[in-house]
């Protein structure tokens, strides 16, 4: 196999990026910084959109948007003493979602086909040029670079700030300049494994390393093995099983996809509107009260990879020939059950959800090899799994989605006190009798059916704005809890509404991009509050 | 009327470590009693036996004339110190509020009127008024403190389990808290059992001191525990206990005695 320079390529690449993401992995994995690292990869999507729009090279987009994330994470999270973490959990999420609606409202805005688009998502590793194996070079020795120069004081700064800060290490100005370095590791990386995966080299070995030994040395060593074995091992079964490290490069494919975009913008007709509404309206609820129990309990990152396995979900049920929604909720309430049983070892920023949803992610990227194989039709429905597709939802649709979410705001009503209860005061809560552990899963089944709902109308990239963004956005501005619940409701209905008026008025305006904007534009409004 | 508290040859074993055996402990109604003794020894493990978390291994453990966990709707608890995140951004009168109806389904409504004066009522009992509306999370350690006994005791427990609810106050406050729950036990009849790092601020309110340590519990008035005698023989090596001139309580001779370590919680 090493007679084939694209071979020969992969593991250059391959194995650059496997060291690179175990150092950068090692302390995001330690800094409980999961969800900033896969945020930071996100970026490369908009940033190579957006590169292609305006006609710039896509690695300038990549590195570019990568390190305005980081910049703008850092300067959003900093609390009164350095870092600030549910706040963090909610802007990274936030920042994530905005970046996401960008890069597709560019993607459509773009009128020549971006050849990129799925390599870029889902990875093209048998694909790489000699000159991209050259960038990623000297990205991964100015990263380790930078971990030589300041792995100690970061260290330091990440395991006990206040001490580090007394020491004289300056904790504000590491931790900005970590997350700017992890951004340019994710984006070199994700040319390789794509957006959506970088994860997986990023999180999973460091991740077992970690539990394997809490020697910083030995860590740092295993990581980078871990992580070699792993992109040598799939690169020599890629080859041999000739299953995709390249999986979709079917120009056709995207041509469809496209179609499916533009046929859904097309067809604007009163009823579809009156059903985009309904709908909407029906999960603006829903997602608006389940969020503000997200925010609260720090649990946007469990919300973002249940709506990234409601991809998976989808494409599952296509390949099997089953109803789409059927698969849609088998698969986030089944995640949801599992992070539930995973209990008290799941924290807001966990890598175990990482690791899950890295790799239910996985699997879905695998069904639509295996479907786009077997069928033509793949392009609308992966398109509407990822990105939604509110204006197209069927009457029957709408009403299945209003009974959903009725559903789940009734619930969510009988659980709202005792769940306040437990993630305020769990200890004292469970000594009264509250179940914590029984009701943090039955949130995050709730949770999960959510997703299932809300990735019908704005896909499962986006959904995460409709959660995070406006219950961010309504914590920052009260501390009473039954207006907050109210506000967040309600931002989340004005995001629907807004977002469905402007993409009817402008029809080159995808609506999930619409609706995300005005979420997020709601909770960027509330950082102007003095 | 039933003791709050009786444990009778209580054991308590956690994997092939037994943290203490054969305790026999009784704690009657309207009681102040710390516990005290060295990290590690086991005192928020008493709280856990008490709260039914945590089986027995041996003996039998019945609270407020019940098995231990059977009756928890009328203990307070207030779990060792966590401060809240700066983020939080819900009320101190919400966090009051659940320890009141927190365990029941439904939404956090601010509830009917004597509701609404109960929680107005311990608010007011730990003098929280002035911040009782602000978001938890920007409340001073003390303010939080405070409004964690207020949460504790919003649904008028019968007993009162608190973990160092005094750890990370400064001496007025400390001095303050003591006061509040020693007015509490006389007042209300309630029972106080609270793990304490320093006896010293609650001396005066104090009914009995329960030691624990190496593997045993001693309990008994103050003067009569805190003793050279007593505090040797649990603990195995010569122990000294000084009574400096305004009656605090020091005690020598051991690297983790009650009087002096400050050594665990840096905040």
């Amino acid at each position: 196999m090493f007679d084939y320079p694209f071979m020969v390529n992969a593991l250059e690449a391959g194995t650059i990026a496997a060291l690179m993401a175990a150092v950068a992995g090692w302390f995001m994995v330690l800094r409980r910084q999961s969800f900033a690292g896969h945020t930071l990869s996100v970026m490369s999507f908009p940033g190579a959109s957006g590169a292609a729009l305006i006609g710039i090279p896509l690695v300038a987009g990549y590195f570019g948007a990568s390190t305005a994330a980081a910049l703008l994470i850092a300067a959003g999270s900093r609390g009164g003493e350095g870092r600030d973490r549910s706040q963090e959990s909610a802007v990274v999420g936030t920042v994530q979602v905005a970046g996401l609606a960008l890069g597709f409202l560019f993607l459509s805005l773009y009128n020549g086909i971006l050849e990129s688009l799925e390599s870029l998502l889902f990875g093209s590793f048998l694909g790489i040029t000699a000159d991209q194996v050259t960038t990623l070079f000297w990205v991964a020795v100015a990263t380790l670079l930078f971990f030589a120069v300041a792995g100690r004081p970061l260290l330091y700064a990440s395991v006990d700030p206040s001490a580090a800060s007394a020491r004289g290490v300056p904790v504000r100005v590491l931790e900005p300049a970590f997350l700017v370095v992890l951004g340019l590791a994710v984006a070199a990386t994700a040319q390789i494994t794509g957006v959506l995966l970088v994860f997986a080299l990023l999180a999973a070995p460091p991740a077992a390393a970690q539990q394997l030994t809490a020697r910083i040395w030995l860590g740092l060593v295993l990581s980078a093995l871990i992580g070699l074995a792993a992109v040598w091992s799939s690169l020599t079964l890629a080859y041999y099983n000739r299953l995709p490290g390249r999986i979709l490069h079917h120009l056709d494919r995207l041509r469809r996809l496209r179609r499916g975009v533009r046929l859904a913008a097309a067809l604007l007709t009163q009823e579809f509107v009156r059903n985009a509404l309904l709908a909407g309206s029906a999960i603006a609820v829903a997602s608006g009260a389940v969020g503000y129990f997200v925010v609260l309990r720090a649990q946007v990152f469990a919300g973002d990879a249940l709506s990234h396995v409601a991809f998976t979900g989808v494409l599952a049920a296509a390949l099997a020939g089953i109803n789409l929604q059927v698969g849609l909720f088998a698969a986030t309430i089944a995640v949801a059950l599992l992070f539930a049983a995973l209990g008290d070892r799941l924290r807001a920023d966990d890598v175990a959800i990482g690791v899950i949803f890295a790799w239910v992610l996985g699997l879905g990227v695998l069904f639509l090899y295996l479907f786009n194989r077997t069928s033509g039709t793949n392009g609308v429905i992966a398109s509407r799994a990822l990105f939604g597709s509110i204006f197209s939802l069927t009457a029957h649709q709408t009403e299945a989605a209003v009974l959903i979410a009725a559903g789940v705001a009734a619930s969510l009503a009988g659980l709202a006190r005792p769940l306040l209860y437990a993630t305020i005061a769990p200890q004292t809560a469970a000594a009264r009798g509250v179940r914590v552990g029984t009701l943090g899963g039955a949130f995050l089944v709730l949770l999960g059916i959510d997703a299932g709902e809300a990735t019908q109308a704005v896909g499962a990239l986006l959904l995460l704005g409709l959660i995070a963004a406006p219950a961010g956005a309504a914590i920052r501005l009260t501390a009473n809890p039954m207006h907050g619940l109210g506000l967040s409701v309600g931002f989340a209905l004005a995001s629907i509404w807004g977002g469905v008026t402007a993409a009817y008025l402008i029809p080159t305006l995808p609506p999930s991009t619409a609706i995300i904007g005005v979420a997020v534009a709601i909770y960027a409004a509330t950082f102007a509050k003095p | 009327m039933s003791a709050a508290v009786e444990l009778r040859g209580a054991a308590v074993r956690l994997g092939d470590h037994t943290i203490w055996s054969g305790v026999d402990l009784e704690i009657a109604r309207g009681e102040l009693v710390a516990v005290l003794g060295p990290n590690g020894a086991g005192k928020s493990t008493l709280l856990r036996v008490i709260l039914g978390l945590l089986p027995l291994s041996a003996g039998t453990a019945a609270v407020l004339g019940a098995p231990a966990g059977v009756r928890n709707h009328d203990i307070g608890y207030l779990p060792q110190r966590h401060a809240f995140d700066s983020s939080t951004r819900v009320r101190g009168v919400d966090l009051v509020r659940l320890g009141l109806d927190g365990d029941r389904w439904g939404l956090p409504l601010a509830g009917g009127q004597s509701r609404r004066e109960r929680v107005a009522d311990v608010i007011r009992l730990v003098g929280g008024d002035a911040y009782a509306t602000r978001p938890i999370g920007e409340c001073s350690g003390g303010e939080q403190q405070r409004l964690l006994i207020a949460q504790a005791l919003a649904a008028k427990p019968d007993l009162l389990l608190l973990d160092e609810p005094l750890d990370s106050l400064d001496l007025p406050n400390q001095t303050a808290v003591s006061a509040l729950l020693g007015r509490l036990c006389r007042s209300e009849g309630v029972a106080v059992l609270l793990v304490a790092h320093d006896v010293n601020p609650m001396l005066q309110e104090l009914d009995r001191v329960v030691y624990v340590a190496g593997g045993r519990v001693v309990s008994g008035k103050p003067e009569d525990v805190i003793t050279s005698e007593t505090l040797s023989a649990l603990y195995g090596v010569p122990i000294e206990v000084l009574r400096t001139s305004e009656g605090r309580l020091v005690v020598v001779g051991h690297p983790e005695a009650p009087a002096h370590h400050s050594d665990r919680h840096h905040h």
